[in-house]
């Protein structure tokens, strides 16, 4: 049985999901406490992976970070490459769980009464107000959308296989992994890949379930 | 001492408050949307004004036209809000010590403990604020704002959450409290009987402009103009002609003619007067010698408002109509009843002139 897939999904969905929920809890911030022109189309855009098919988002990843793309060509002359990489299926679990992320913790801030930080903000500085007031007190939602964001980039698929490929033993993902097997005949392989994935998302499901709610 | 004159700009809605107010309790009292709790919320530095300055015992915490303004937490402005916005994930003596940044660790300690027997919550420290009931919650949040020992207190309608009950007994605990506090409070309220019961001071806002500040029985009783009259209840209003007859000026008004204590301005000139209706007199038919402003008519209807009446009262010169506050002892002590006809006076120390209403 080969685990290369299981190991190389927990960690591009680890990555992706720190990169995710840091990019997500600023975003869904600045969307739930800022009024700014171009609100409503940097919702709609961040909203884009949800809804467009994942190839066709992929295409485009593709596109801006390939070789020749604006991004990649930027990227590539600092000696880093992304495309067909494991950094790529970083960005692609990334992308597909950041409207998730958004979306749940934008739900948080938005449960967080403005004015018990307004409050808060009487006594102390901006920046400790969100770290001792804000982030407390939306923490259950936020740790919500980043279970979401490391379930959805554990079986991140289209955009992962447009942008990573799926080469073994190097961008060949659980999923990516499972359908190979699948495509080869190799049931074995397949069960017992399909098998890990279940427990694991079972299992982060009842972490879920069993967070502690904060006393109001 | 708190002074301040600065403009919001809410949508088309512009507040402007100038207010200058001393140590003690003033009262910021005005209907709801008046401006209020914003011209608070630009005190506490929450909102920022467009124009103007605020100044708290010689410090400048804003001044637009010099680009100073003082973030919130380095105002030493401490603020009760509506409903206590406590925090809810602390537990008391979290939400005390929570403004103390920049304290020691055995100075916090000693502190919120202070504070807790100040309160009389020294076991209820470990509480958090959902396991407290409304009162407790209540003092905590002004806890949270006095042990900051701010120059300034702002509290923002502190009892409008509360049951009558309730808000009678809280507000002699909160005036208790407050009594140990040396600086300038502020107090935001809809409610005329609380601005008065709890403030030495009463200034009148509506329509985002202080209309008068003073001593609460000055404003009640010598309100500036005819807004001020309406706000602070003062609901009897006279326009009349001044005239003169050898040197005593009068106020002729509906063919009566009104003295007043106060002096008048030139004759001819149209006045309007005010008087509060507890300050007019129904007099026995048998006592009217020597009565100044007297005037016959009819009582129309009366309202029972628990402690006393409202009766209206239709002169019989003119027609004028004048509402009286009739105390339930006198009421049954003279058998009123609608319909009855009588006398009334009206002192003229309690008949008060008003100022003209500036158009702006």
């Amino acid at each position: 049985m080969d685990a290369f897939p299981i190991f190389l999904s927990l960690r591009v969905a680890a990555v992706s999901t720190l990169l995710a929920g840091l990019l997500g809890v600023g975003l869904a911030w600045v969307l739930t406490r800022r009024r700014f022109p171009g609100r409503a189309l940097l919702e709609s855009i961040l909203l884009l992976p949800l809804v467009l098919p994942p190839t066709v988002v992929g295409f485009y990843l593709l596109i801006l970070l390939g070789r020749s793309g604006p991004l990649g060509a930027t990227l590539e002359a600092a000696g880093m490459e992304i495309v067909f990489t494991w950094r790529a299926a970083v960005i692609a679990a990334a992308v597909a769980s950041l409207p998730l992320v958004v979306k749940a913790v934008q739900a948080a801030f938005e449960g967080v009464d403005p004015r018990i930080e307004a409050a808060a903000r009487t006594l102390r500085s901006a920046p400790s107000v969100f770290l001792t007031v804000t982030l407390p007190l939306a923490w259950r939602g936020i740790l919500a959308g980043l279970i979401l964001a490391f379930a959805r980039g554990l079986g991140e698929f289209g955009i992962t296989l447009m942008l990573a490929g799926s080469i073994p033993g190097r961008t060949q993902t659980l999923a990516l992994a499972i359908y190979d097997a699948v495509q080869g005949n190799d049931l074995a392989q397949a069960n017992w890949l399909a098998f890990t994935t279940v427990v694991i998302v079972v299992g982060l499901l009842w972490l879920l379930n069993r967070l502690p709610r904060v006393r109001l | 001492m708190l002074d301040f004159s600065f403009e919001y700009r809410a949508g088309g809605f512009v507040v402007a408050p100038a207010l200058t107010a001393d140590r003690g309790l003033t009262a910021l009292y005005g209907p709801s949307g008046a401006g209020k709790s914003l011209t608070l919320l630009c005190l506490a530095g929450l909102l920022r004004p467009t124009a103007g300055w605020i100044r708290l015992n010689g410090r400048t915490l804003l001044d637009v036209s010099a680009g100073i303004q003082v973030p919130p937490h380095r105002r030493r402005v401490g603020v009760v809000f509506q409903e206590y916005a406590l925090f809810p994930h602390l537990p008391v003596a979290g939400n005390l010590a929570y403004g103390l940044v920049g304290v020691g660790r055995v100075e916090v300690e000693e502190r919120v403990q202070a504070m807790l027997r100040l309160l009389r919550l020294e076991d209820f420290g470990r509480r958090y604020p959902g396991e407290l009931s409304g009162g407790q919650r209540q003092r905590v949040a002004l806890g949270r704002g006095l042990i900051i020992q701010p120059e300034l207190l702002l509290l923002d309608e502190p009892f409008s959450a509360l049951d009558q009950m309730e808000r009678e007994r809280l507000r002699d605990e909160v005036m208790d409290l407050l009594s140990g506090f040396g600086g300038t409070t502020l107090l935001v309220t809809h409610s005329l009987q609380e601005a008065y019961r709890m403030a030495t001071t009463i200034a009148v806002i509506d329509d985002g402009r202080i209309l008068q500040a003073g001593p609460r029985d000055e404003v009640l009783r010598r309100p500036r103009d005819r807004r001020v009259a309406e706000h602070v209840g003062a609901s009897n209003l006279f326009r009349g002609t001044v005239m003169r007859v050898a040197a005593a000026a009068h106020v002729s008004w509906q063919g009566a003619a009104l003295t007043v204590a106060a002096d008048l301005p030139e004759t001819g000139t149209t006045v309007d007067c005010c008087i509060r209706p507890e300050s007019v007199r129904l007099v026995w038919p048998e006592r009217i010698e020597g009565r100044a402003n007297l005037l016959r008519g009819r009582l129309t209807s009366e309202v029972k408002r628990g402690i006393d009446y409202l009766l209206r009262f239709q002169a019989d010169v003119g027609g004028g109509e004048i509402s009286i506050s009739c105390p339930e002892h006198l009421h049954s002590l003279m058998k009123v009843q609608p319909g009855m006809e009588g006398w009334i006076s009206l002192p003229p120390d309690q008949l008060h002139v008003l100022e003209p209403v500036e158009d702006r």
